[in-house]
């Protein structure tokens, strides 16, 4: 199943990114995820808008779009390095895949982190 | 209509999967529902929240705007206190517990808490953006520390200051996202439950919930519960960071769901409303005619306002009867309720349960739609087939 793929990917992608970040789940399941096809427009999803929070915060939305419109752009100006010549794809893409509509998915689940009081495992 | 719930635990990817059965194996360590992977947006399973009382540190919600400071250095760590005051004051955490304790047991919800609920009660319209809570984004603890207006006795607050600036230790990843920084309206600054707290259910505030100190505010949404406290700046209005000058708003109309609304039509977010959960049953079975069965869950409301009553229906709401209600240790603190139920015919049926705080407010069906999606408090139904 395609959606699958995409939310292994999404949570691969995260998972490296979260490393750096030193804020990896610990045994995760993996987040779902619509089918998004491939492509120039995923990818630069995938580049642009996992710096600051995993693919999930994406693939859950159900926006219109004029509501990926306003996403879209409060990213752009909160730092995200999206080109301003790729925004009008992205947020077609978006909108098209992502729409009201679009099956939503169960919640995926994740251990609890450790009760700690300071930040040296983090 | 309500939001139905769904059990979690969605595999995708074969080693994916079997890591997560691996760790929860070697661990035994309780699952939380992971509504967002990075930052933590990990909420508390129906399953763990039961009819606790307090709800345990270690499977409590997690809602993050940037995550966790990097490292607090407890050694320099001090908060501050300035801006319209008479003498700016820096006081560490020795000298917070040297204050007279102040206790109060409080539900903290996020204010986005239900927003996946939306989608279910306006599925044409664009669905609020932002993370997909469902009913997990909330928990009740025993809070304690030192009431703010104690603290703010000896700096001289200058009459004319009406917000404090508030903000904590987190800081965004990138230097363009904006700071997370909220305004509180004076009056709830100065209210006698209001505190600088230290403690969660009898020890230190975990890291993930705001170690060493977390502003408690109880009544109002989880946004002004800052975590990692670190400086509170009293002027003579209110901030305009963009989560409070844009974010966290609510419209002063209700508009066309879908639509929406330019932030100086909206104003803050701030008093939770009437709201319970359901959580047991949670399957559909197990349910047989004429054996008794128990319907349990939890209740609460905002601020200056607890649960007074949960009414259950097994028939979909056509009628109710009156649930029982566990101990109110505080005005903010929510409540257990139970209702014992012995189906008489086999087929399916529809379990509600439906609210009413102590001025009278009613659980909706649903929630207005509003652009944020924000204070979800429809009725929670449960879909159940008796044998």
């Amino acid at each position: 199943m395609r959606a699958m793929k995409v939310g292994a990917l999404g949570v691969l992608l995260a998972a490296m990114i979260a490393g750096s970040h030193a804020m990896t789940a610990r045994g995760a399941t993996a987040p779902a995820g619509p089918t998004l096809p491939a492509g120039p427009a995923l990818k630069a999803v995938q580049t642009n808008c996992q710096i600051c929070h995993s693919i999930d915060m994406v693939t859950t939305q159900r926006l219109s779009k004029a509501t990926w419109e306003v996403e879209v752009t409060k990213m752009m100006k909160f730092g995200s390095p999206l080109p301003k010549a790729d925004k009008e794809t992205v947020v077609a893409y978006l909108a098209k895949y992502l729409a009201p509509g679009v099956p939503r998915y169960p919640v995926a689940q994740a251990t609890a982190p450790p009760i700690t009081h300071t930040s040296a495992d983090h | 209509m309500a939001g139905k719930w769904s059990r979690g635990g969605f595999i995708a990817g074969a080693s994916v999967a079997a890591l997560g059965a691996a760790a929860r194996g070697a661990s035994a360590a309780p699952m939380m529902d992971m509504i967002n992977q990075r930052p933590y947006d990990w909420g508390t399973p129906l399953e763990e929240l039961g009819t606790k009382l307090y709800t345990p540190n270690r499977v409590f919600f997690i809602r993050s705007h940037m995550g966790p400071p990097g490292h607090i250095d407890m050694k320099t760590w001090r908060i501050s206190i300035n801006g319209m005051v008479k003498k700016p004051i820096e006081v560490t955490l020795d000298d917070l517990k040297r204050m007279p304790k102040h206790e109060v047991s409080a539900v903290l919800q996020c204010a986005g808490n239900g927003r996946y609920w939306y989608g279910d009660a306006f599925p044409e319209a664009s669905h609020p953006a932002g993370a997909q809570w469902r009913y997990g984004a909330v928990g009740n603890a025993r809070w304690v520390g030192v009431r703010v207006r104690d603290v703010l006795a000896s700096v001289g607050v200058d009459p004319k200051a009406t917000f404090a600036k508030i903000y904590g230790l987190d800081n965004p990843l990138l230097p363009t996202t904006p700071k997370m920084i909220r305004g509180l309206d004076i009056h709830k600054v100065m209210d006698e439950d209001t505190i600088f707290a230290y403690e969660m259910n009898g020890e230190p505030i975990p890291y993930y919930h705001g170690y060493p100190v977390r502003l408690v505010v109880p009544g109002w949404a989880g946004d002004f519960w800052v975590k990692w406290f670190s400086n509170m700046t009293l002027q003579d209005h209110n901030t305009t960071n963009f989560w409070t000058a844009v974010g966290y708003r609510y419209p002063d109309k209700l508009g066309k769901p879908g639509v929406g609304v330019p932030p100086n039509k909206e104003h803050p977010v701030t008093v939770m409303n009437v709201k319970s959960i359901i959580t047991s049953p949670l399957s559909k079975a197990g349910f047989k005619a004429g054996e008794a069965a128990v319907i349990q869950g939890l209740a609460w409301s905002g601020d200056g306002a607890y649960a007074k009553s949960v009414e259950i229906s097994t028939d979909g709401g056509k009628s109710w009867r009156p649930a029982q209600l566990g101990e109110l240790p505080d005005k903010y603190s929510w409540r257990s309720f139970s209702y014992r139920w012995t189906p008489d015919a086999k087929g399916a049926a529809t379990i509600i349960a439906r609210a009413t705080d102590s001025k009278g407010a009613v659980q909706p069906k649903a929630s207005p739609w509003n652009p944020g999606g924000y204070l979800w408090n429809g009725v929670q139904s449960v879909d159940v087939e008796v044998s």
